[in-house]
């Protein structure tokens, strides 16, 4: 702008008003869209707090006001989500873990390491990133139950773990789905980190003689502290917000081992219809670990998501 | 990219495939290589995804071959297309295709026009941006699962927010999801409330990662912003645009989470069905097992077709 | 009994590996023996009228049997479209319960090959073969086997009317007769009071399958309806119907009807905004719940569907039985429970169906399903239902639903729903 007020040409009030003009115009066009972006989210919030003749009579984006005011439908969703929260926590933690585990090691192998052949491998796990799962799920489901039971055959032994269920044992093929078809995108992430780094860091290392194992303990993974939570929080969130495995390999939503995403979508359903107060606190509290996760970590998150497309 | 020096570099130096050198000499260059090294770094989680993507995509298509369908296990003595061939017959596969077309290219373009439009906005000098930015990218944190339910309530014929507004402004109040002439557009725009904040994070790092003297430079010529952006910017978004595309084609391919949700039911809104939906439902609540692997191949197919030009386009400008 | 060697000769898979398992990581081998799955009974009955009917029926059978322990899981809604979904991945994953909720006749093609046979355990054990109606007995047998005991058959072809609706409009029920007398008797529902003239619930679409088997059979008679499911059907006759179908959609039902279910349809009728509805007698239980002052004989009533009286469009419940039963003796018990006068009684008197057996007194049932259990005995036909399993394969049901849903649920093309209804049956 200020070159604008040294062209004498100009006069400068209309600048002035022209530029406020603009930006009052333009901050407007940013509220709407916070406007856009944030109305089914507080309409569901407050929803969820309120009865259900409060629900039919008020707008269902003001809050809740007097009578109208109960927490019972979040109540009543989070004891019948509980076990199911833990459900999906007990799956989507060590999946998570061992998928950023697998992933950086294969992103090592493949970027820090040069050898002939390796733009093959690469290719086949890209491909990975982008097969729908649709092309794998009868496979999966006749694997898991009829050739390789796992749940079943781990469910004697889990009954006999202290803290864990016997039924927490169907989680187990749930993990290693999740495991198999997280590789290839958290790979990617980091492999677009490590490319990043300067060759002189593993080049330096090399000569001084450190094996490939070392060159990954001592340098690489201090290095890319940073990524793993970046990856984590992405992976993390993908695995928890999943639907379609866990409907695959889960028979039913009434299953004591069925993941939170898994009930969501039949929960406050009765003969009257959908009671939107129950449903949407129970939406609520679904979404209430990846929304404290995105909002701690927003800068994180939309590095993930960056890197995801580059 | 540094890839092919150093690519040459390294092998170089342990290429057995100098004459004269014995078979030990080599096998010992051979174990002490960086692929043989390497190996156990990117074997292990290429061959845990290679059994489940690839053999279970082998799995799949044998079982499309198949006329494999309800309780007993499938029979792979007589292999055929026939089941192919139905589902081209098939009018609820064709409208499932076409509406699946509606959708990828639909959601696409409108949050990727959606997504720049935001980034621009953001882009150009504005306070709060940070936080901004979180808000718009909000709903990519939440499930299909769970923007289902908050659209399904917005949508609700009764006493949802749209209707509100609608009446409001003195029109009768529409069944967004309950007819099949709006169903599709309404679940679009449910799509692109969630996933146009992720189109322009893509953009935002395009723009950022644009020198700053290509807008001085644009000043100095006396252009006005719109067409700064417009000529000069954009234009070179290229290689943001085409990632976020293919990211977002992927989400649409995957929208069979938001459409069962909605419904709690195998069968989504009337004229929403899609290929992923349609799969799901002959498979899993049919049990036409060959029918339903045979859809998935034909989608998977088409994904192929959405990241094939993508990955050769990648693969040409040397960033793979 | 052939089901003892069975159980004893191969040990069940879950036990088998689970040995496996236990032996193999924690050395545990043998403390799995002991793991009896007992007895597990899935069903579809997950609220109300239905859900008080199994837990009566429930309740008597735990007490007749203090020695069985037995799960009884609900599973889903919505037409049994969960249930069966579940039961289909049950035993396609070869984890098979005990015995579970479904119709019988063609549907039982679902499970095809792996269903018990209980003729000898059972039925003759029992002599059900006498005490059941001779149409039961038939549905309940499948390739020669007989995996099935009926529990109950609701009447498909009624309308259920609100009395108010009906007076304010100036309409005897009793005089309607066809179906273009009931067509005159919506309009003016229409035209004279603010009822909405017919609730419908249109998210699946079973419901207009069902109302247009009505319709078929109400203006071309039920020769029309059984010629079309033997796969003779008259596509003028198909059309007709549709058109009427069409008509009533667009014009006498609810604006919200496209994203209502049955239930919700139904409550309408409760609520008074509805003047009458079609479909089977379940209203019934769901009207009679302690829940709603609504008494019939005064705020509601019943007529056959218009058109249709004299046929009893026939639906009928069983609990069916898979092979490889996890728990054969228990299950033999259970399934000759279900065939008693006592459970036949205490259940469909909860759950406005009627029992199969022929000897049952009258009195024990309510005043309405008296009066259907008459009917049920001694009508002039009982063409089987087609949005209920009984009348053609799943398969072809699964068409003739698409047909409506791909054709028929606004915007209509009655030519492609009549061709693909046609086409689902002929094959």
């Amino acid at each position: 702008m200020s070159q604008s007020t040294s062209d004498t040409n100009i006069d400068v009030a209309s600048v002035v008003e022209d530029v406020n003009l603009r930006r009052i115009g333009h901050y407007t066009i940013v509220i709407l869209f916070l406007g856009f972006f944030l109305l089914p989210l507080i309409t569901g919030i407050m929803t969820a707090l309120k009865t259900s003749t409060a629900v039919a009579n008020t707008l269902p984006f003001m809050p809740p006001l007097g009578d109208g005011f109960t927490l019972a439908n979040l109540e009543y969703a989070f004891n019948r989500l509980s076990y199911a929260f833990v459900n999906s926590l007990l799956m989507a933690i060590p999946a998570t873990i061992i998928n950023v585990l697998l992933a950086s090691m294969a992103a090592f192998g493949l970027t820090m390491v040069r050898w002939r052949g390796q733009m093959g491998i690469l290719v086949l796990f890209l491909i990975g990133i982008f097969v729908p799962y649709q092309a794998v799920l009868v496979p999966l489901a006749r694997f898991w139950n009829n050739i390789f039971p796992i749940a079943d055959m781990l469910e004697p032994v889990f009954s006999v773990v202290p803290l864990i269920q016997g039924y927490h044992s169907a989680l187990v093929p749930l993990i290693i789905t999740h495991v198999a078809y997280g590789i290839p995108i958290c790979m990617l992430l980091f492999r677009s980190y490590y490319q990043s780094l300067p060759n002189s860091l593993v080049e330096a290392a090399k000569i001084d003689g450190a094996s490939i194992t070392k060159i990954y303990r001592r340098i690489i993974l201090p290095i890319s502290k940073p990524m793993f939570g970046v990856v984590f929080i992405y992976q993390f969130t993908q695995i928890y917000n999943e639907f379609l495995f866990s409907f695959t390999l889960v028979t039913s939503a009434n299953s004591s081992e069925a993941p939170i995403t898994l009930i969501i979508p039949t929960i406050g359903t009765s003969t009257s219809g959908i009671d939107f107060g129950i449903r949407m606190a129970a939406a609520f509290l679904a979404a209430l670990p990846t929304i404290i996760l995105y909002v701690a970590f927003a800068e994180q998150f939309a590095k993930g998501l960056e890197t995801e497309s580059a | 990219m540094t890839t092919h020096d150093t690519t040459e570099t390294t092998e170089s130096a342990v290429d057995p495939s100098e004459e004269g050198i014995d078979w030990q000499t080599k096998l010992r260059y051979f174990l002490n290589s960086d692929f043989v090294r390497s190996s156990p770094y990117w074997g292990i989680p290429f061959i845990i995804m290679g059994i489940a993507v690839y053999g279970g995509i082998g799995y799949n298509l044998a079982i499309s071959f198949t006329d494999y369908a309800g309780i007993a296990r499938p029979s792979f003595s007589s292999l055929d297309l026939e089941m192919y061939r139905r589902a081209l017959a098939d009018e609820s596969f064709r409208a499932a295709a076409f509406q699946n077309f509606v959708l990828l290219v639909g959601f696409t373009s409108i949050s990727l026009g959606l997504g720049l439009f935001l980034a621009v906005l953001l882009d150009y000098g504005i306070r709060y941006k940070e936080t901004i930015q979180t808000i718009y990218l909000l709903p990519m944190a939440l499930s299909f699962v769970v923007t289902a339910q908050l659209w399904l309530w917005m949508y609700s014929p009764g006493n949802g927010v749209l209707n509100i507004f609608v009446t409001a402004l003195g029109f009768d109040s529409i069944d967004w999801l309950g007819d099949p002439r709006i169903a599709l557009a309404a679940v679009i725009f449910a799509l692109v409330w969630q996933f146009s904040g992720y189109a322009m994070v893509v953009f935002l790092a395009g723009l950022q990662s644009l020198p700053d003297d290509q807008f001085e430079a644009a000043k100095v010529d006396g252009a006005s912003t719109t067409k700064t952006y417009v000529r000069i910017i954009v234009p070179q978004l290229k290689q943001a645009s085409v990632g976020a595309a293919v990211v977002l084609m992927l989400f649409a391919l995957k929208a069979f989470d938001f459409l069962y949700a909605i419904t709690g039911n195998y069968r989504p809104p009337n004229g929403t069905d899609i290929l992923a939906t349609l799969m799901v439902r002959e498979a899993f609540q049919y049990g036409q097992w060959a029918y339903g692997a045979a859809i998935a191949t034909m989608l998977l197919l088409l994904s192929l077709a959405v990241i094939a030009p993508y990955l050769i386009f990648q693969h040409r400008q040397g960033s793979l | 009994m052939v089901e003892n060697d069975k159980l004893t000769n191969g040990l069940d898979r879950r036990t088998y590996l689970g040995g496996i398992a236990a032996g193999a990581v924690a050395g545990l081998a043998g403390c799995t023996d002991s793991e009896d799955d007992g007895l597990e009974v899935l069903h579809g009955w997950t609220g109300g009228d239905g859900a008080a009917a199994i837990e009566t029926l429930i309740e008597a059978f735990e007490e007749e049997h203090s020695d069985i322990d037995g799960t009884f899981e609900p599973v889903g809604g919505d037409g049994n479209v969960e249930l069966n979904t579940a039961v289909l991945q049950r035993l396609t994953n070869e984890n098979p319960m005990s015995s579970f909720a479904n119709w019988p006749g063609n549907n039982l093609k679902r499970y095809e090959g792996v269903l018990m046979d209980l003729e000898e355990d059972v039925w003759e054990a029992e002599g059900l073969k006498e005490d059941m109606q001779e149409r039961a007995v038939e549905l309940c047998t499948y390739n020669d086997k007989m995996p099935a005991v009926p529990i109950g058959s609701h009447r498909m072809n009624n309308l259920f009317y609100n009395t108010a609706a009906f007076d304010e409009a100036g309409i005897d029920a009793e005089s309607l007769e066809s179906m273009s007398d009931l067509m005159d008797a919506l309009e003016t529902i229409d035209q004279d009071t603010d009822y909405i003239p017919f609730a419908h619930g249109m998210r699946s679409a079973f419901l207009g399958l069902q109302t247009w088997v009505q319709i078929l059979s109400s203006q071309s008679g039920v020769d029309a309806y059984t010629d079309f499911i033997e796969g003779d059907g008259d596509r003028d006759a198909v059309i007709d119907a549709l058109e009427t179908l069409r008509e009533i959609q667009q014009n006498y039902i609810s604006d919200d009807a496209s994203s209502i279910g049955y239930t919700q349809a139904a409550q309408k009728l409760i609520a008074g905004e509805a003047a009458c509805i079609h479909g089977g007698n379940w209203q019934y239980g769901m009207y009679r719940s302690d829940d709603y002052d609504f008494e019939f004989g005064e705020d509601w009533d019943w007529i056959p569907f218009p058109g249709t009286e004299g046929t009893y469009f026939y639906h009928l419940d069983s609990f069916v039985v898979p092979d490889d039963n996890p728990s054969s003796e228990e299950t033999i018990e259970w399934q000759k429970f279900i065939g008693t006068a006592e459970a036949q009684v205490e259940f469909n008197n909860l759950k406005g169906s009627v029992p199969l057996r022929t000897d049952i007194e009258p009195d024990e049932l309510t005043d309405f399903l008296a009066m259907t259990y008459e009917d049920l005995l001694d009508s002039e036909e009982y063409p089987p239902t087609l949005a209920h399993g009984l009348a053609v394969e799943p398969k072809q049901q699964n068409d003739c639903e698409g047909a409506i849903g791909d054709h028929f649920m606004d915007p209509y093309d009655a030519d492609a729903a009549a061709d693909a209804l046609l086409d689902a049956v002929s094959k």
